[in-house]
């Protein structure tokens, strides 16, 4: 199998990502599998990473080196991880209304031909031919509420973009209802063609032109195109970003298989720093440092006050700890 | 003999508006300087400058750079970059402080509040199998606050061990050191993390079954814990990972200390991530838990036993 493999993910504007990827392979079968925690929800990180875990594990049990039917073993594989979501939320007493959730999307590729299965709104899209005028593009259906409204023909596709029910999906793994697992049926994949998981953070705030970014570059560069262009579109408040994008290459077993990470240090050997660069990163550091931070320093300091504005959490002995006595213990 | 080491700063060297005093210590990426500035305020200094990449001789100010390293140079750089970015917007009394951030011969330097003190690693080389429960629970929970605010702010420490914990006089303690401090974000398949110190990192650092998050971090507090404690380092995760020899806390000092700072700090060292305490907060409150902690400390073991 050859193929070219580059993901990125990003916290956009939160506090934290609740986005999870992971992929593997063996010599005969890969694996992709995005996972978005949902916000909103207790843990929701936590939901993704055991979504993404229980895939991950399930395929390294079973691709030995192939998985006997990728589809069943999709199905079976969210399954799991839907149960052991539900474990995770009884062990931790969380009521099943708060449980943790997460969408996911995974994709096996074996013997040439790709099958996937998705809950909730994490897209896989497949790019075939060239943007902008000869692809041809198939995408998961999203499990939300708007895409049903769109369907219903209620609401057009640029109304479901702005929706405020826009977040809502009907399936997911954890929480109270059985997921709705939907398995696409195996596609050949021909050389050039483009495999792209996502998460909505990614999808959202492009739309179409989420084709044309990732397949007008190699991926080592359309992918962290496509997450600035993304960023940049949703704003200050973006949600968390994900992406793993694949290109197949039609099989030649005498070339080796390449996996680029976008930061391995080898890629920024192709965009050194320039001079501006560090000017920029510099000023961008100085500008972080607060005010309060210089203000003491140049009040010298012997103690060092909590600076106002910052809470010390109950129960923190931070600044009021004695010198420990030092207790005799023999044994 | 040649010295491949890189000359520090001297003393009295005029760096911006800092005068430097003396180095403090010296790492593969970089050496801190004790400095004043004009006030005469201590401050401490991290200069980068990768050791197997530049060459500072005698005498010499700038780096010299050859050109076949610049683009590692540059990478280094923008992970410096990255430890600036995540320690400047941090304002809590228990992360260190950015004071300032500037650039100066061919490099670039952070500036941090400096504070007498010293670390928990040199502490509990004086204090070897001594020390006390009251003193541990207090001065951790003031780690995990610190650690808290770190991961309020979506980042991981990564690199959380004894020699990373600045003991102020006072007791209360900084968090040091965010060289490999990065933000919470982790996918893709195993591949080597390039900074963990043996003994304090997770498993999930070696390999990459599992994706780095706070509880990375909480096994690297439950390691410390348990270091404060040994007087050494616990068996490195990987180890740990082909043949568990780690002997539990609660075994190890069963009569010693409280069954619940034992429990917890059994819990922490977990090899699977997510039976961990989960959260800063989450380990805080087990810390904080049993007010009679000491009570169970067993009356035999006073006396010796």
């Amino acid at each position: 199998m050859k193929y070219t493999i580059v993901h990125d993910s990003r916290i956009g504007g939160r506090d934290i990502n609740q986005d999870r990827a992971a992929w593997l392979a063996t010599d005969d079968a890969l694996l992709m599998v995005v996972a978005d925690g949902m916000g909103g929800h207790l843990q929701g990180e936590i939901a993704a990473q055991l979504a993404v875990d229980t895939v991950v594990e399930s395929f390294r049990r079973e691709a030995l080196p192939r998985l006997a039917d990728p589809g069943r073993f999709l199905v079976a594989a969210f399954e799991r991880a839907h149960a052991n979501i539900l474990n995770h939320a009884h062990a931790c007493q969380i009521a099943a209304h708060a449980a943790p959730r997460t969408t996911c999307i995974a994709c096996v590729v074996q013997d040439g031909q790709a099958c996937w299965a998705h809950a909730g709104d994490s897209r896989l899209y497949l790019i075939h031919g060239h943007a902008p005028d000869g692809a041809s593009v198939l995408r998961t259906r999203d499990h939300s509420v708007v895409q049903r409204m769109v369907d219903d023909g209620t609401i057009s596709g640029d109304e479901a973009a702005s929706h405020p029910m826009r977040n809502r999906v009907f399936s997911c793994l954890g929480g109270s209802v059985a997921p709705h697992i939907e398995v696409a049926s195996m596609v050949s994949l021909e050389d050039g063609d483009l495999i792209a998981l996502c998460t909505d953070g990614a999808w959202s705030p492009l739309g179409e032109r989420l084709v044309n970014e990732l397949a007008c570059a190699p991926l080592t560069r359309s992918v962290p195109n496509l997450l600035d262009a993304a960023e940049r579109a949703a704003g200050p408040r973006a949600d968390n970003l994900t992406v793993i994008a694949m290109r197949w290459d039609a099989p030649n077993p005498d070339s080796p298989t390449i996996n680029q990470r976008p930061d391995a240090p080898h890629r920024l050997q192709l965009a050194p720093i320039s001079d501006e660069d560090i000017e920029l990163a510099v000023a961008d550091i100085r500008r972080r440092i607060p005010y309060t931070a210089w203000a003491a320093a140049e009040e010298g300091h012997s103690q060092t006050p909590a600076p106002s504005g910052t809470s010390v959490p109950e129960g923190s002995l931070s600044n009021a700890l004695p010198l420990p006595p030092s207790p005799s213990r023999g044994r | 003999m040649v010295s491949q080491n890189n000359q520090a700063l001297p003393p009295g060297y005029q760096l911006e508006g800092y005068r430097i005093e003396r180095q403090l210590s010296v790492g593969g990426f970089s050496i801190v300087y004790l400095a004043q500035d004009a006030q005469g305020t201590p401050v401490a200094i991290k200069e980068y400058l990768p050791n197997a990449l530049t060459l500072r001789g005698e005498g010499q100010v700038a780096p010299v750079i050859p050109p076949e390293y610049q683009a590692e140079f540059n990478f280094g750089l923008k992970c410096f970059f990255e430890e600036g970015r995540a320690l400047s917007g941090i304002v809590h009394p228990n992360v260190v402080q950015v004071l300032n951030f500037f650039r100066a011969n061919e490099t670039v330097y952070l500036v941090m509040r400096y504070e007498t003190g010293q670390t928990l690693r040199d502490y509990i080389r004086q204090h070897r199998g001594r020390m006390d429960e009251a003193f541990m629970r207090g001065m951790f929970c003031g780690v995990l606050d610190g650690l808290g605010e770190v991961h309020g702010h979506g980042l991981l420490h990564l690199d959380i061990k004894p020699a990373n914990i600045w003991l102020r006089t006072d007791g209360s303690p900084v968090l040091l050191d965010f060289g490999a401090a990065r933000y919470a974000v982790d996918i893709g398949p195993p591949e080597p993390r390039a900074m963990y110190t043996p003994g304090y990192a997770a498993p999930e650092q070696y390999h990459g079954k599992y994706t780095l998050g706070p509880w990375t971090d909480i096994y690297a507090v439950g390691a410390c814990i348990y270091a404060a404690l040994a007087g050494s380092a616990p068996q490195a995760a990987d180890e740990r990972l082909v043949d568990d020899q780690l002997l539990p806390a609660r075994q190890r000092w069963g009569r010693d200390y409280s069954l619940r700072l034992l429990t917890t700090i059994d819990e922490c060292l977990r090899l699977d991530p997510p039976r961990r305490p989960q959260h800063a907060r989450a380990l805080h409150a087990s810390l904080m838990a049993d007010p009679d902690a000491v009570k169970s400390r067993s009356w035999l073991s006073r006396l010796g036993f």
